[in-house]
């Protein structure tokens, strides 16, 4: 029994392949956010429908990039595959999980993990910032790579810290707490550099290596023919501009807010409002 | 659109405190993204700088492990004929002899270790700088395995094309194995026991066998061995078991091609030779040797349809190089560009590699123009040859 997506030697195949730790955790994560709307507050139920499809959207998307066909042929088979893992988890199903999150969900769910503060301090674009690029370095890296893709707990500890790492990049953007979100055009600033810019680097050195980086790849059986650094260097290039679909609309909404934010009359403030002007 | 929930400022100075802290907040952003933007590039530098020289063969001592099994004493060279996919014989011994050459039994159909050891070992050579060598692959199963299908096979890989494919019958092809001293192979029975399942395995050795230029195998790279490997270990086997020729310079047939001279070419009373550099991917040093049996003449321009920038730089041991406009040629005498008295500096617009030739056309003021074509060396041939030919040229003006 494979409960996780992880690196094998078996020749790859169109012949569908279980993981039950998959499906235990979609599940859980699913069932656990549905129930949770049994103790919604009063009156918000209007509001928190389209968070709803949010969330099953985003759940949807992370699901179907961990779970075969996607998930087992990144953890074994293709750079490429790997890749475009990542991308779906940072770039589709964590905005869509964050902007799935109702407020008084994520008030709860932090009250009652006493870890408030922490996310605050951690959600400062700085830092969150930081924390994502770190992770997506050291996750990128070929020894953690080629260590952790080749067993069940590695590989799913890597598509854990790849979700939390990307709900955090996007919680000072679309997250449900507005104390945590900077003006517009800092956010804007924050995701095009956090997101857009820093992967660049790493997706450079994946294209521009004259060699296989990773031994997991390069040493797992082939498919249809695609030579390991051809697929590589595929998965620097989907590094590099797979964001690019959302990050660009996400940074043109960011900017046309910021528009409309400015063209709004000032709020009078109650002084002006007791002692009209003449 | 978000709401903010903090309370309304309550005077101008305080109303402009949230936009300089957006302010700080950005300038901040900017510096720590740049900050981890320098490290994620330092570290990733480093990282790539370990692997290159684990790789590099270049001596220190983690380099010093081989990629392969290192195999003492080493095993002969095998001696056996098969048939190529063009259906002419093929003696093993007769056509590598005295090359650097890369044997593996295995067969078309293998679902794992074939596949990924034949692209491994095409990247390794497909890489610039590697030495070539020949990559001979023989068939296990001669029965699926017909010399289309194995040169169709043969051909997906990357500079697949030069690769030998050899088939013969199965007692032929197990007398090749027992020849080359590794494991016969044997056709595997299927999950259902049924021999005549046409989707059946066959079990085979699945090292690929390394014989250096002194006709022994000395290491064997069995699966699981990446290009890095390859990359790291081809020079160095050069180095400790070559005859003192880098077999990337070596005539691809027959095994007593001589060490190549590089390119040369005549016009007039002069004649150019010994013309050779390193593979590069951009840059590289030409030398070259240009005997004038004539009068004095002078070297007055070098170009190529296969380069940009060319510069005739000549200088003293220990003075430094410098760019010169023209080379001097004196009539009855020899002028080299050689190392420590000048090259000529081509900048590439293609990458070369080692077997490549690099047209260079040079103009003399009275003897008119002549092309020839140099000879690219690995970086290890080309330092063989310098210390070989030794300081023994100057070079004009």
């Amino acid at each position: 029994m494979t409960w996780w997506c992880a690196a094998s030697k078996e020749p790859w195949s169109w012949a569908f392949r279980a993981y039950p730790g998959i499906w235990l955790f979609m599940g859980v994560l699913l069932a656990g956010y549905l129930l949770a709307f049994r103790r919604a507050p009063a009156g918000s139920a209007d509001a928190d429908r389209r968070k709803r499809w949010a969330f099953v959207g985003g759940w949807l998307v992370l699901w179907l990039s961990t779970d075969w066909p996607l998930g087992t042929l990144g953890a074994g088979y293709l750079a490429t595959a790997h890749m475009a893992q990542y991308v779906l988890y940072t770039m589709a199903a964590a905005p869509l999980l964050m902007v799935g999150i109702p407020e008084w969900m994520m008030r709860r769910t932090l009250s009652r993990l006493r870890a408030y503060r922490t996310v605050r301090l951690l959600a400062k674009p700085l830092i969150a910032g930081m924390v994502f690029n770190l992770v997506l370095l050291i996750t990128h890296a070929p020894i953690t790579v080629d260590n952790l893709r080749t067993n069940e707990a590695g590989s799913f500890l890597l598509d854990v810290v790849w979700l939390l790492s990307a709900l955090l990049l996007w919680l000072p953007v679309c997250g449900p707490l507005d104390e945590v979100k900077p003006s517009y055009p800092v956010r804007g600033v924050y995701l095009f550099l956090a997101a857009g810019l820093v992967p660049m680097v790493p997706g450079g050195f994946l294209t521009f290596s004259d060699t296989p980086l990773y031994a997991v790849y390069e040493l797992a059986p082939r498919i249809g023919g695609f030579d390991a650094l051809d697929d590589q260097q595929a998965a620097g290039a989907i590094m590099k501009i797979g964001n690019l679909p959302l990050l660009w609309p996400v940074l043109a909404a960011l900017f046309m807010r910021w528009g409309n934010e400015d063209k709004k009359p000032s709020v009078p403030t109650p002084s002006e409002t007791a002692n009209p002007p003449a | 659109m978000t709401t903010k929930t903090e309370p309304a400022p309550s005077s101008p100075t305080e109303a402009a405190g949230p936009e300089r802290n957006d302010r700080i907040h950005l300038v901040a952003l900017l510096v720590a993204i740049g900050g981890v933007v320098l490290l994620a590039i330092t570290a990733i530098a480093l990282l790539n700088d370990d692997d290159s020289t684990s790789t590099s063969g270049l001596g220190d001592d983690a380099a010093d492990a081989w990629g392969g099994a290192l195999m003492s004493p080493g095993k002969d060279r095998p001696d056996f004929t098969l048939t190529d996919t063009a259906g002419r014989p093929y003696s093993f011994a007769d056509e590598t002899r005295g090359e650097l050459t890369l044997l593996f039994f295995g067969y078309t159909n293998c679902p794992d270790i074939c596949p990924v050891q034949m692209a491994v070992l095409a990247d390794a050579l497909d890489t610039p700088g590697v030495p070539r060598a020949n990559a001979v692959f023989v068939t296990t199963d001669p029965e699926r395995d017909t010399p289309e299908r194995l040169r169709h096979w043969l051909d997906q890989f990357e500079g697949g094309e030069a690769f030998v494919g050899l088939r013969g019958t199965l007692d032929e092809v197990a007398a090749a194995e027992q020849a080359a001293d590794v494991a016969v192979s044997t056709r595997l029975p299927t999950d259902d026991g049924d021999a005549a399942d046409a989707d059946y395995e066959v079990g085979h050795a699945a090292e690929i066998m390394a014989y250096t230029p002194d006709d022994k195998a000395h290491l064997a790279y069995p699966s699981g061995v990446r290009s890095e490997d390859w990359i790291g270990d081809l020079p160095r086997m050069m180095d400790r078991w070559g005859s003192g020729t880098d077999s990337a310079t070596a005539a691809p047939e027959g095994g007593d091609a001589p060490a190549v001279e590089g390119g040369s070419a005549a016009v007039g009373d002069i004649t150019v030779s010994d013309a050779f550099a390193a593979a590069s991917d951009d840059l590289t040093a030409v030398y070259v040797t240009i005997d004038n049996a004539g009068d004095d003449d002078t070297l007055v321009g070098v170009s190529s349809p296969a380069a940009g920038d060319i510069t005739l730089m000549s200088g003293e041991d220990g003075a430094g190089m410098a760019e010169v406009d023209d080379v001097d040629v004196p009539g009855g005498g020899t002028t080299a560009f050689a190392a420590g008295a000048g090259h000529i500096m081509v900048t590439l617009d293609d990458p070369v590699e080692a077997g490549d030739t690099l047209p260079l056309e040079l103009e003399f003021d009275k003897a008119g123009s002549v092309t020839v074509d140099v000879q690219i060396l690995s970086w290890n041939a080309m330092v063989d040859r310098i210390e070989s030919d030794g300081s023994n040229g100057s070079s004009g003006s």
